[in-house]
């Protein structure tokens, strides 16, 4: 086969190829994913805050963070996008390769750009605001070690005989309202942004801003359940 | 001698030793005499394999006793026991120095050291039974017996309080219990054979226990228990129970002992299936008094428990005992109470019956969401399908501030609730709100309260005066279809539906989450159709308008009572007899709503003032806020505007507002005074 008949054969196979990702293509749903890097962001920010109520032992006034962060392209595409010097590739494969990626691209980027988080909805207002109220009560305890946060961004009971006995007589129930706020917190979150199947996501990316916000003392579960102080 | 005995059933123990003794002296020579038995038993207590052996020689004797179980009931309190002494018979029996070895006791293993002493003088007898070890304290028992066979026993001594529980499984057997008991016991009997009388006294200090999950214990509680008991065919007697010192967690609930003693007084009884308790009383100071009984099944049943005729202080009631199962940051858990109750209970396992007298009490919540006084209620309640009256009066309350009047309620208790026997009338606001059905459910998914009814001629002066909210005149009556307050959650499942101007208000979907909580967040679409504007604008003394108003707001959203979201347009609508007329003041103050300055320029303004009113063909506004930015919008668009008066006639205004985006606060400011902004007012010349 001389040179010439190679390149032909190889155009026709790429020109297949192109046709096929073509027809492939035609049939891809975009997905908007979850917004990963906005989600860490809002949960910084409303840990931030629970615990600064909590400090002040108060009641905050309620204030409505729009946050509104890029999310990262938390899709990775087999196609990625590849270099500058793509073009200069002389196979019209890596070309029709690059053409559809840019699409996908253009298409996936248009979806993940509409997916910040918005926490300003009054059910995330008032799911924050019981749940700034409840941290107040709920500071002793953190600080004394009776309870502390688990792995999956709700709290338990650690050691309750690490308070005096009299304290420990609201720590049961306590603990369940806090966790009922939290569990409403993370769903109204979610169905403020139209996605309530993100309630368990937004309830781990929580989990970490718990613990990593925490002030020295704390304790927390590791994700093998292992009570640890921080 | 090898065999099974079954001594007389009310033998006492020290009796086996001078029979012993007349075994031993009969026996001269032997080197050593052994007597063995099955087991023997008494009323409520066994021993197997009991075992003596007496061996002499020349070095002295020496007596041994060996167990292989000793049990009281169905708990076994040693294993393997023994009891070895150098036997002296000089003047009567003595073991000065005996050494007790029990394998297993609910104190672990004991080691200890005592004596024993028998002396028979004729037909009287002494035996004296000293015993002491590090594990289980001490006892000292002394029995004196006459030759007719009457016998009295004394005994005192001191032991852990951790064995005791466990002996008789009083706690968990994995919870821990320290603490330290003091005991004396008296007995006596007629004959050998049986025990007529006892009293005993234990006295507990510091003591304490703790679940594994620390969320029921005790610390340094003192407790002491007397007693006193006859024998009659069976036990019965009278015990007191008084409590001095110390806190007890049992969560939710923690009391502490108050300065003077909690005590519990009651006859008892023990028959061969339980214990009684019956013509108790219970003092306690603070909180009041009553009386109670008991059955406490020993082999298989249910604890059974009435609490009699209990008055105590509503205060501490309610604190101690009533909130501490509430919900944190509930309205319950924030409310105080007052007065005086007295009830009666009864229970078998859960709870069965209660008896209530409710006398001259209050509550309030510390922020006056609810207050509430002078409430007198009575009634009963039973679990088993009995159906009971109740009455609840009250003198005045306030739900959120809002004053109500006197209330005086039949009610009919079911085991599931209540309902009302008949419907009654509470003034409010200057009208009255018309309760045709009001019903609570203690458990299920549907508990809580439920009314429905109607409002009357309340005043909206009244209301907006209460709540701050910008003053409104006029009354309000509305239709309450079926409201529901469930786990802190308020909710109609059809359409509040008012009269106001002369128009219909339909309140659809309300949902209050929260609802005497932190921040409630009302949830709500409102209609409102055939609205007068005339009534309208005069209570808000907005100026002249005439017309007839339709509308609606659409997902609306309160939190803490100010507005969230809401998506609201309003509009007039032509109805045959009414004009549609606006007056300049009127024109002035929407232009204002719409962002605008009022009628500028001098000629325009002179103009318009020669009229006294305007006609218009479409009035309108709509106003969509989220994220504290309200969107405006009018009846119509003209150019990049929107219109909100659309005139006819000669002169002819028009309103365009041309600022659609505008701040929430700064549109609430509007309403009150004037805005700069650039609204364009055209007199259609």
């Amino acid at each position: 086969m001389t040179r010439q008949d190679w390149l032909k054969t190889q155009g026709w196979r790429s020109m297949l190829a192109l046709g096929l990702l073509m027809a492939l293509s035609a049939c891809v749903t975009v997905n908007i994913y979850f917004p990963a890097a906005a989600a860490q962001k809002l949960a910084d920010q409303v840990v931030g805050e629970v615990y600064k109520a909590a400090a002040k032992g108060a009641l905050l006034a309620p204030v409505a963070p729009a946050v509104s962060v890029p999310a990262p392209p938390a899709a990775p595409t087999r196609s990625a996008a590849p270099g500058s010097n793509a073009l200069s590739m002389a196979s019209p494969y890596h070309a029709a390769s690059y053409l559809l990626a840019m699409g996908f691209s253009a298409i996936s980027g248009t979806a993940e750009a509409a997916a910040n988080l918005d926490a300003s909805s009054p059910g995330v207002q008032s799911a924050r605001a019981q749940l700034e109220a409840i941290a107040a009560q709920m500071r002793p305890y953190f600080v004394s070690g009776a309870v502390g946060f688990t792995a999956n961004g709700l709290v338990a009971i650690h050691d309750a005989a690490a308070v005096p006995l009299q304290q420990r007589a609201a720590l049961n129930g306590l603990v369940n309202s806090n966790n009922s706020a939290l569990s409403n917190l993370y769903q109204q979150i979610a169905d403020a942004n139209g996605h309530p199947e993100w309630a368990g996501q937004i309830q781990q990316t929580f989990a970490q801003a718990w613990i990593n916000k925490a002030p020295a003392g704390y304790w927390y579960q590791s994700p093998s359940g292992q009570w640890q102080k921080k | 001698m090898h065999g099974r005995s079954r001594v007389l059933p009310r033998i006492v123990r020290w009796l086996l030793l001078p029979y012993l003794g007349l075994v031993v002296s009969g026996a001269a020579g032997a080197q050593v005499l052994e007597i063995s038995a099955a087991d023997v038993s008494g009323a409520g207590w066994t021993v197997q394999h009991p075992r003596v052996t007496l061996a002499t020689s020349a070095q002295g004797d020496q007596l041994r006793l060996a167990v292989g179980v000793v049990q009281t009931g169905r708990r076994k309190l040693w294993r393997r026991a023994r009891w070895q002494c150098g036997l002296r018979t000089t003047q009567g029996w003595a073991c000065p120095q005996g050494h007790l070895v029990v394998d297993g006791s609910p104190w672990g293993a004991l080691h200890g050291d005592g004596q024993v002493r028998l002396r028979q003088v004729g037909g009287s007898g002494q035996a004296v039974l000293a015993v002491r070890g590090a594990q289980f304290g001490s006892a000292r028992v002394q029995v004196q017996s006459t030759a007719a066979g009457q016998w009295h026993l004394t005994g005192a001594g001191s032991l852990p309080v951790g064995g005791l529980v466990r002996a008789f499984t009083l706690l968990p057997a994995s919870w821990q219990t320290s603490g330290q008991a003091r005991w004396q016991v008296r007995a006596q009997g007629a004959s050998w054979a049986q025990a007529r009388q006892m009293a005993f006294e234990l006295q507990g200090s510091q003591l304490q226990f703790s679940s594994p999950d620390g969320l029921q214990g005790a610390q340094g509680v003192a407790l002491q228990l007397q007693g006193a008991g006859v024998y009659s065919g069976r036990w019965h007697g009278s015990a007191r129970l008084r409590w001095t010192a110390g806190g007890v967690l049992w969560s939710p609930w923690y009391w502490t002992a108050p300065a003077e003693p909690v005590q519990v007084k009651a006859r008892w009884k023990q028959t061969s299936r339980a214990w009684q308790l019956d013509e108790g009383s219970v003092r306690w100071p603070g909180l009041g008094q009553g009386g109670f009984a008991l059955y406490w099944p020993t082999q298989s049943g249910v604890l059974r428990w009435q609490i009699r005729d209990m008055n105590v202080a509503m205060a501490p009631l309610y604190a101690n005992w009533i909130k501490p199962l509430a919900l944190p940051g509930g309205l319950a858990a924030g409310l105080q109470a007052s007065g005086q109750v007295r009830f009666s209970v009864a229970g078998e396992g859960g709870l069965n019956a209660l008896r209530w007298d409710l006398r001259n009490a209050a509550v309030s919540s510390p922020n006056r969401l609810l207050a509430v006084t002078g409430v007198n209620s009575r009634g009963a309640w039973s679990r088993i399908g009995k159906i009971s009256a109740a009455t609840l009066r009250w003198q005045s309350a306030a739900l959120y501030r809002i004053p109500v009047g006197p209330l005086h309620a039949d009610l009919v208790v079911n085991p599931q609730g209540f309902h009302l026997r008949q419907p009654f009338t509470l003034t409010m606001l200057g009208g009255e709100l018309h309760f045709r059905q009001l019903a609570a459910r203690w458990t299920g998914p549907r508990s809580g309260f439920s009314m429905s009814g109607d409002l009357q001629g309340a005043s909206m002066a009244q209301l907006t005066r209460i709540m701050h909210w910008p003053p409104f005149t006029g009354t309000v009556s509305a239709t309450i279809p079926e409201l529901q307050y469930h786990a802190g959650d308020l909710s109609t499942s059809g359409a509040l539906s008012a009269q106001v101007f002369g128009g219909t208000v339909r309140v659809n979907d309300l949902h209050v989450e929260n609802f005497f909580g932190v921040l409630p967040l009302l949830r709500a679409n409102i209609e409102i159709s055939g609205v007068r504007l005339k009534p309208l604008t005069d209570a808000f003394h907005f100026g002249y308008i005439s017309g007839v108003l339709h509308g609606g707001v659409k997902n609306l959203a309160l939190l803490n009572w100010s507005p969230e979201a809401f998506d609201a347009q309003f509009h007039t609508v032509p109805v045959p007899g009414v004009r549609q007329e606006i007056s300049y003041a009127a024109v002035q103050n929407l232009t204002r709503l719409g962002g605008g300055n009022g009628i500028g320029g001098l000629f325009q303004s002179l103009f318009l003032r020669m009229f006294k009113t305007f006609a218009y063909a479409h009035l309108g506004m709509g106003v969509r806020l989220s994220h504290g930015v309200a969107e405006l919008s009018g009846v119509g668009v003209e150019d990049s505007g929107f219109v909100i008066l659309q005139g006819q006639g000669l002169p002819r205004v028009d309103i365009v507002g041309y600022n659609r985006r505008v701040n929430w606060n700064e549109l609430l400011a509007r309403l009150q005074t004037a805005m700069h902004s650039g609204a364009q007012v055209q007199t259609g010349e």
